[in-house]
Parts: structure tokens; C-alpha cells; sequence
């Protein structure tokens, strides 16, 4: 009898209950719940058992289900599909540079096979529970809690590759889907999570794109560029080849004879010309062994001779010697031959004139001879033969004045040549003179720049005293006489002024004025005073007798009390009690220890 | 234009400065603190030691300068050093530091110290490159020295100091500002602020070029002279302190009428005379006078006359407490023998045996008091003590 196999209605199916019409077709069938469902047998509500690949017998179950189908008792049988199947969750997140990035996560769920039951809490009423029924109950909880949290730790560009983050966005969406559909007999098998592409990375891919087509047009160019030149090329030895070409078609049988035969030509002076090159080769090969030979008995009969007890030095010496007496006797040779050669070449101009003079004389007389014969009588004749006589001394006359010039112009071209030798020594001497003139000139031209700095600097000095005295200058212009008279005298021009000040308040008329001015210049002059202070305190302390000589001077009676002046003319004097020091009667201190003497 | 100098005389000291005797001011009672070349300059120094007349530097950023650096360049500065004192004294420059912004300051190699009054000298100083552009402050300082022949020189040391701001704008103008605070001289708190535009671009420069020496002011740099050694003690338990011009000197264990009165060098050479010949007030050269006693308290002549007339000068130079060995014994100065013409720093603690030979016989132990840096107080003490009729 053959079997039923029970199976899901529809593959998108998960879990199903099966109807009561299957169970009433069977009663005399096999029925079968494959190995990869699950069969859970529900009676009166309650789970009784599951079968995993259940194969039941009709007749065997029977008895036993007739009394429970015909019965009381309410049986059901729910199948539940055992395979891991795909589900797909949208995913979406900011990252941390604010860019919403989009992704899918694909999981691999499946019914728990020990505690297959579970389901029965996902299933809504008692028919079926479908694949994405239970992914859609899982999805809303994944992005908030796993995929924002993670995306929002890294950047844009930091996403794509990036396996840790894939690792912890895998390791959470599994953790959380066991958390909520654990024990609702849910198992996860697996996880991975797909990124979309995100405009940052559009951007570098845009970027790269064109960066890449910049390339390929840069190879582009270059390839037609080197492809043009290669052309070019190609076309210059196609022409030079086509050139030839021509030539030889237009060449007549004549020139290619004539070429033949400057072939021919050529090669036999080739072949000459190895042959010469290959004998002097061997010339040279046997000089040089010649030579080496040569060299090396020599050496051999130094060393013989030094081991005879040949002094060097003294063979040297006489090379030395014989080599000097060679270089002089050279000159000397030289000197004689250059002599010799100029007698030489003088008695050859002297010989040719002479031999010229005579054959021009001869003609001359072989003339008058012929004309003698020819008229022998004629008196005419005699007398054109004595001029012509006459003529011909008149000549060699000449000819002697000709020899003189040539000689004189001999001379001339020797004293030129050693003019021209004596310029270009000159020339030299003044190269070298020309030297020591320039680093003379170098030192002269330093020596004026630094005259004219030191000249600068003193001009700079002297203008700054012109300045300094234009300022006294303008200085004592505003002064009064009495300030200038102070001023003259070398003092401070605020000296000058106090004393000035003091010299109106103390007398009354110019002259008494321009007597005590006088006094008390020199006072300041004998205390070197310098400064204002100074003047006013000598004011305080030694004007007195100043004042009494200017009041003599201007006519005026002595001041009945003058500070520090007892009648008499005597100044008061008081004694410190504390070091017995002498001091001014108007002194409130002490010069001495600095004890208070008055208040 | 120089600011600075502390304790400034009073107008009535100079009155009584005439006299050369004169040791206080008859008028206010102040001590007459003589410049050491009073001879020369008559002039009085502050407690600092800075004598106005002497010490008159100028500076001035020379005309025609006109440094062209952009951010990255290096700035070269023309400068003028002057000597405007009246006495006919010269200066000696001794050392130029320049400083950009926070950096290290740099020496500058100066081929020349002397100045003499009236003579300016021009000094080129070049920065390091201008790294950045804005505004960089630009130190430059220098030391000036006076000095004074005589027996022995003498020197006293000061530094100065002026600061400038450079502006340096990329590829525009090269801004350098001063600021003058004229406080501190008695004019009130006026501060001046005195920009001088240089420009770069060299057309900008054509039309407006820098026709005239431009002074620079000059501070006081108390606390770069102490820095660099220049005044005050470099090192021992008184380093960063300077003795004051002003300091009170006591005298320990002497005789009645053989030592001043507790008070600050107020002689006309500015210096202590220390020696066997009589004190001024009894008619002598001298302003202490040391004699060896007996165990009795009687006058060792034999021993005393070992000692010369004048022994020991004592005088504040550059800040230090100095000693001149006049005498022909020499001394020893902490079991150290100085010879004759020799001049040597005292510091606090240090022991002046006065005779080599017999040191146990007469010896001067020094001890200073400082406060905040400023010693106003140096103590010698005689050994052995004496009492003030001479006797042990």
C-alpha cells in the first residue's frame, strides 16, 4: 500500500495545521511526514507529541483513531517545515558624519526541532504561520537597536570593507533575534548584512570614474600620438625607399656601369687600404719589439755596468755635459748654417743680376756686332754703338743701385722680423707687468673707497657739531646777556639761567646786575657746577658774598641781614654738638655725621 | 632718553658737594653719595651707584633704516650708540644682547667698546628669522661701563635695556612701535606711544623713507644685570644680592676716634681709606685707622709699623663690596695672601688678616645684611675688639 506524504500547502508556508478531510481519506492509506517537517500532534488543545519523519500506518492507527475521530476527543496535527529559510530586513542609519546610509540584512531562520511547539505562539488562529509573517515580526526591532547604533560609530568612507563592523552588526542582529523569538522556538543560523552605496562613496566613485577616463584618454593620446609617429616614420623609409627606387629605374645602362664600376673601384681601394693598414700594423709591431729589445739590453748593460762599479752620476754628468756641448755646438750649427744659407742666398741674387747684366750685355753687343756688319760704315751706327755703350754702363750702373735697394730692403724685412719678435716679448713683459698693474689698481681703488668711507664718516661727525653748535647758536640767540655771559663761560645753559633768575632778584640795576653775574660765573666755574641743581643750592648757600660785592658794585649799601652773614662781613658759623664739626651758621644738618642742628 | 635710576639725589646735595669735606647734606641731612670720579663729573649717585652725568648713553634706531623682512626673514637694524655726557667722560659698551619675543637672547659680536662724548657709533643688530607674522616683541640691551684710573681702576657697570614691537605683516609694512612710559621721572605717568611705520613694499618706501634718526628709550635692567653678573654677587649665600651704594657700614671693635660713625661711603673718592696714618678728623689722609695692640691694650709700635699708611681701600664697585691691597705687606683675605695692587670682592663672612706674617694680631671679619636682594648693611668687625679708649 503506498503512502501519502503530508507536506505544507505552500512553499512561503512555515507552519501549518492539517484538515480533518486528510485524516478521514486514510483509512485504508499509509500516511508520512517527511524527515525535514516536524508533526505535532495536538489533542483537546493540548500538545501531546512531535514527530520528526513520522511514516504511520492506516491499519495500525486505526482502532485507535476511529474511537478518537468518531469520539469525543478533538485531534489535530500541525506540520511545521524543519529548513532554514532566507529573510530580508531593511536596514537604515546616520552615520557619524550625518550621511543616512541604507542596507539589507539577510538572516537564516528556523523552527527549533526541540521545542518545535514554540510556533504555536507566533501563529495567529489555528490555520498557518508563513515565512514572512515571522520576519516581519522580528524586523522592527533590528534597525533602532543594532543598525543606528553601529553605523552611527563610524563615517561614510569608513563603511565599505570594514569587517569589524560587519561582525558586530551580525553578532547583535543575532543576539537580539534570540532574545525576542528565543523561545518561541526560533533559531538563527546565520546573518550578513549588504550596504547600500552611499553618496559618499558615489562621489569617489564619480571621482575615480573620471579619474580613470582621464587616464584612458591620456593612454588614448599617447598611443595616437606615438601611433602618428610611427606612421610618420613609416612613411619617411617608405618614401627614402621609394626614392631609391626611382633612381635606379631612372639610372641608363650607362651609370649602372659606372656604378658597377665605382663598386668595384671602391672595393679594390678598400681591400689597398687593409692591406696598407695591416703591413704598418706589422712595421709597427716589429718597431716596438725592436725598440723593447733595444730598451732592455741597454737596461741589462746599465745594471752590468753599475755592478762593474759604473758611477751613474758621473755618466749621467757627462750625458749631462755632452748634451750641453750637443745643444751648443746645435746653435752654434744652426747660427752657422743660417749664416752660410743668407751668403749663400746673397751670392745667388748677386749671381743672377750679374748673369743678367751679362746676357743683357751680351744681347746688347751681339746686336751691335750684327749692326757693325750690317753697317759697317755707317758713322751712325758708331754713334748709336757708343750710346749704346754708354747705355749699357749706364745700366750695370743701375744694376748696382738695384742690388743696394735689394739689400737695404733684406735688411729692413730682418729688422722687421725682429721688431715683430721684439713686440710679441713686449707683449708678454706687459701681460705679466699688465697682472701686477691690475691687483696695483685693485689695492688703489680700495684704498679711495676707504678713504671715502672714513671721509663720509668724518663729514658725518663734523656735520653733527655743525648741528650741535647751530643749536647753541640758536640757543643763545634767545638768551639774554646775562645768559650768555654764563653760557661763554662754559656753564649749563640751565645754570645759566638760574644764575640769570638769581642775578634779577638780587640786584636791582644793569651794572650791579652784570657785576654779580660776573661773580657768580666764576663761583659756578671754581664748583664745577653742572647742573640746575647745583646752581640753585650754590645759590642757597654762597650767594651772599656774591651779593654784598654786587651791592658794592652798584653803589647800593650791604644788605643788613643776608642769610649766613654776621655784621662784619664774617659768615656764622656753628659747631655740631655731636662731632664738633664746623658747620654754616644756616646749615639745619651736620656735613659731617648728619645731626640735625636746627629745625 | 634714559629712565630709571633709584634714590635720585635731592637739588639741595649738590649745594653741600662742593665741599669736599662735607659727608651730609646741610640741608636735608640725606648722606652725600659721591660718584667715584666726583673729581671729574661732580656728580651724586643715587643708591643704585648710577651716576646721571657719567652714564649718559643714547640710542637711536639710525635714519635711512629701512629693514625689508617678510614673515620668514631674517631683520637687520641700524642703530646708533652716543655718549651725550657732559664731563668729556667716555663709555665702554661691554656686551649688546638682542631678544626676539620669547626666545633666547643672543649676544651680538661688537668689534668696539669705546665712546666717547659726542662720537656715535652705528651698530648693526640682526634678529633671528620672523617666524610669524603680528606682533613680536624685540629686546635689545646692552652694558655700559664707566671707568676711572687713578692708583687702581675702578669700573661701575650698568645695563640698559629698550624694547620694540615689530609688526610684521605678510608682504605689507614692517610696524615698529615703542611705548614710553615716562613714569618714575618725576613728569607724572605720562606714557607716550611712538609708532614708527617702515614700510616693505619698495615704492611705499620711496615715498616715505625714514629721514631721521628715531631715539629709542632706555630702562634700567636691574634684573639683567643680575642675571648676567654684571652687578652684584653671581654666587655664595648672597648670589642674586647687591650691596647698596647707600649701605650703612658699622665698624666693630674699634678704638674712639679710629673708625667713622656707622654710615654710607660719603668720602670725595668714594672709598674707605684703611692704614696706619691718622684719620681725617685728626688731620691725616686716611678714614680708619688700624694700630696693633697689646694683650694690655698697649700700642705695639714695632708691629704697627708693619702696617702702611695706607693698607686697604674699601669701596662698592658694580654692586660688590671691593678691596684695594694698597699696602706693601699685603693681605690675607681668608688665609688667602693677596698681594700688593691687587683687587679682590669681599663677600659676607670673609677675613681680612692684615698683616700675612702676624694674622692673629689684626683682622677684619665682614658680614653683610641683605633684604630682598638689596644689602644695606655691612658690619666689620675688628679682632681683636677693642674698647673705645683702646684697651681689651
Amino acid at each position: 500500500m503506498s503512502s501519502k506524504t503530508l507536506t505544507l500547502s505552500d512553499s512561503s508556508v512555515l507552519a501549518e495545521f492539517v484538515r480533518q478531510e486528510e485524516f478521514k481519506g486514510f483509512f485504508e492509506k499509509r500516511i508520512e511526514v517527511p524527515p525535514d517537517y516536524m508533526g505535532l500532534l495536538i489533542r483537546n488543545g493540548q500538545f501531546v507529541e512531535a514527530y520528526k519523519g513520522v511514516h504511520l500506518s492506516v491499519n495500525g492507527m486505526f482502532d485507535r483513531l476511529k474511537g478518537l475521530i468518531g469520539g469525543s476527543q478533538a485531534i489535530s496535527l500541525l506540520i511545521a517545515d524543519l529548513k532554514v529559510f532566507p529573510g530580508v530586513i531593511d536596514l537604515t542609519g546616520i552615520t557619524k558624519d550625518n550621511l543616512e546610509i541604507r542596507g539589507t540584512a539577510t538572516i537564516e531562520i528556523q523552527v527549533n526541532p526541540e521545542r518545535p511547539q514554540g510556533i504555536l505562539g507566533l501563529m495567529e488562529g489555528r490555520k498557518a504561520l508563513t515565512k514572512s509573517a515571522m520576519v516581519a515580526r522580528i524586523s522592527p526591532h533590528l534597525p533602532p537597536r543594532v543598525f543606528e547604533t553601529a553605523i552611527a560609530r563610524v563615517k561614510a568612507d569608513e563603511i565599505r570593507g570594514n569587517n569589524g563592523l560587519q561582525d558586530l552588526i551580525q553578532a547583535d542582529i543575532m543576539k537580539e533575534i534570540e532574545r525576542i523569538a528565543g523561545d518561541l522556538g526560533v533559531l538563527i543560523r546565520a546573518c550578513s548584512v549588504e550596504f547600500a552605496v552611499n553618496d559618499v562613496e558615489k562621489k569617489a566613485m564619480a571621482r575615480a570614474a573620471a579619474e580613470r577616463a582621464a587616464e584612458q584618454a591620456e593612454f588614448d593620446f599617447s598611443t595616437l600620438k606615438r601611433q602618428l609617429e610611427r606612421e610618420q616614420e613609416s612613411t619617411i623609409i617608405h618614401i627614402a625607399q621609394k626614392h631609391e627606387v626611382d633612381k635606379i629605374n631612372l639610372a641608363n645602362p650607362a651609370e649602372l656601369e659606372r656604378l658597377v664600376l665605382q663598386q668595384e673601384i671602391d672595393f679594390s681601394d678598400a681591400r689597398e687600404t687593409g692591406q696598407r693598414v695591416q703591413e704598418m700594423k706589422i712595421l709597427q709591431h716589429e718597431i716596438d719589439m725592436m725598440k723593447t729589445e733595444r730598451l732592455a739590453k741597454f737596461d741589462e748593460a746599465i745594471a752590468l755596468a753599475v755592478h762593474q762599479g759604473v758611477d751613474l752620476n758621473i755618466v749621467n754628468e757627462k750625458r749631462r755635459v755632452v748634451e750641453r756641448n750637443t745643444e751648443t755646438l746645435d746653435r752654434e750649427h744652426g747660427i752657422a748654417l743660417r749664416n752660410l744659407q743668407r751668403d749663400a742666398d746673397a751670392e745667388d741674387r748677386a749671381r743672377a743680376r750679374t748673369e743678367q747684366r751679362s746676357n743683357a750685355a751680351e744681347d746688347r753687343g751681339d746686336h751691335v756686332k750684327i749692326r757693325e756688319e750690317d753697317r759697317d760704315y755707317d758713322n751712325e751706327t758708331r754713334i748709336r754703338n757708343a750710346k749704346a755703350n754708354e747705355e749699357a754702363l749706364r745700366y750695370a750702373r743701375d744694376g748696382k743701385v738695384q742690388d743696394a735697394r735689394t739689400d737695404l730692403d733684406a735688411g729692413r724685412f730682418r729688422n722687421d722680423l725682429a721688431r715683430d719678435a721684439d713686440k710679441v716679448a713686449l707683449e708678454k713683459l706687459q701681460g705679466l707687468a699688465g697682472l701686477e698693474a691690475s691687483q696695483e689698481r685693485e689695492r688703489l681703488e680700495r684704498r679711495i673707497k676707504e678713504a671715502d668711507s672714513a671721509h663720509a664718516r668724518a663729514m658725518e661727525v663734523e656735520k653733527q657739531k655743525i648741528n650741535a653748535k647751530l643749536d647753541e647758536m640758536s640757543l643763545s640767540a634767545k638768551m639774554t646777556p646775562e645768559q650768555l655771559l654764563a653760557y661763554n663761560a662754559g656753564l649749563n645753559p640751565a645754570v645759566a639761567k638760574i644764575l640769570e633768575e638769581q642775578v634779577k632778584a638780587k640786584a636791582n640795576d644793569a651794572a650791579g646786575r652784570e657785576a654779580l653775574m660776573r661773580e657768580m660765573v666764576n663761583m659756578a666755574k671754581d664748583q664745577n657746577v653742572a647742573s640746575a641743581a647745583q646752581a640753585k643750592a650754590m645759590f642757597e648757600t654762597g650767594i651772599a658774598g656774591a651779593v654784598g660785592t654786587a651791592a658794592a658794585a652798584g653803589g647800593k649799601p650791604a644788605p643788613a641781614a643776608v642769610a649766613g652773614m654776621v655784621p662784619g662781613g664774617e659768615e656764622g658759623k656753628v659747631d655740631c654738638p655731636k662731632c664738633g664739626r664746623t658747620n654754616t651758621a644756616k646749615a639745619r644738618f651736620c656735613v659731617g655725621c648728619g645731626e640735625q642742628l636746627r629745625k | 632718553m634714559m629712565q630709571g635710576g633709584s634714590g635720585m639725589a635731592s637739588a639741595c646735595c649738590f649745594s653741600t658737594a662742593v665741599d669736599p669735606a662735607a659727608g651730609f647734606c646741610a640741608e636735608c641731612g640725606k648722606p652725600i653719595l659721591r660718584c667715584m670720579a666726583f673729581s671729574e663729573c661732580g656728580g651724586i649717585v643715587g643708591e643704585d651707584g648710577l651716576c646721571t652725568v657719567c652714564i649718559s648713553p643714547l640710542l637711536s634706531l639710525d635714519k635711512g633704516a629701512i629693514p625689508s623682512a617678510k614673515a620668514g626673514e631674517a631683520l637687520t637694524l641700524p642703530l646708533n650708540f652716543a655718549n651725550s655726557s657732559p664731563t668729556g667722560r667716555p663709555l665702554f659698551i661691554t656686551n649688546i644682547w638682542t631678544r626676539l619675543g620669547e626666545g633666547e637672547r643672543k649676544s651680538q659680536d661688537v668689534a668696539w667698546d669705546r665712546l666717547d662724548p659726542g662720537q656715535v657709533i652705528r651698530e648693526f643688530v640682526q634678529t633671528a628669522p620672523l617666524s610669524t607674522t603680528g606682533r613680536i616683541r624685540f629686546d635689545i640691551a646692552f652694558t655700559v661701563a664707566s671707568r676711572l684710573g687713578g692708583l687702581f681702576w675702578r669700573e661701575e657697570q650698568f645695563a640698559f635695556v629698550s624694547q620694540l614691537e615689530l609688526d610684521v605683516e605678510t608682504g605689507g609694512g614692517l610696524v615698529i612701535n615703542q611705548t614710553i612710559n615716562t613714569s618714575g621721572q618725576g613728569q607724572g605717568s605720562d606714557t607716550i606711544y611712538a609708532p614708527v611705520r617702515i614700510e616693505n613694499d619698495p615704492n611705499v618706501r620711496r615715498r616715505e623713507g625714514n629721514s631721521e634718526a628715531i631715539p629709542l628709550a632706555l630702562v634700567r635692567a636691574p634684573r639683567l644685570e643680575r642675571e648676567t653678573g654684571v652687578r652684584g654677587y653671581g654666587e655664595g649665600s648672597l648670589k642674586g644680592s647687591a650691596v647698596s651704594r647707600a649701605a650703612r657700614l658699622v665698624w666693630r671693635g674699634f678704638p674712639e676716634g679710629e673708625a667713622p660713625k656707622p654710615g654710607p661711603i660719603a668720602t670725595p673718592e668714594s672709598l674707605i681709606r684703611m692704614g696706619r696714618s691718622n684719620t681725617r678728623a685728626d688731620g691725616g689722609d686716611g678714614d680708619v685707622r688700624l694700630l696693633i695692640h697689646d694683650a694690655k691694650g698697649a700700642l705695639d709700635e714695632n708691629l704697627s709699623l708693619a702696617i702702611s699708611r695706607r693698607h686697604l681701600d674699601l669701596f662698592i664697585q658694580s654692586g660688590r663690596l671691593c678691596a684695594f691691597v694698597a699696602g706693601e705687606a699685603g693681605v690675607l683675605i681668608n688665609d688667602q695672601r693677596i698681594p700688593k695692587d691687587r683687587v679682590e670682592t669681599l663677600h659676607d663672612g670673609d677675613v681680612i688678616k692684615v698683616l700675612p706674617k702676624y694674622g692673629d694680631q689684626l683682622s677684619l671679619r665682614v658680614g653683610m645684611r641683605s633684604n630682598f636682594g638689596v644689602i644695606d648693611e655691612v658690619v666689620l668687625h675688628r679682632t681683636p675688639a677693642l674698647n673705645g679708649d683702646g684697651s681689651r
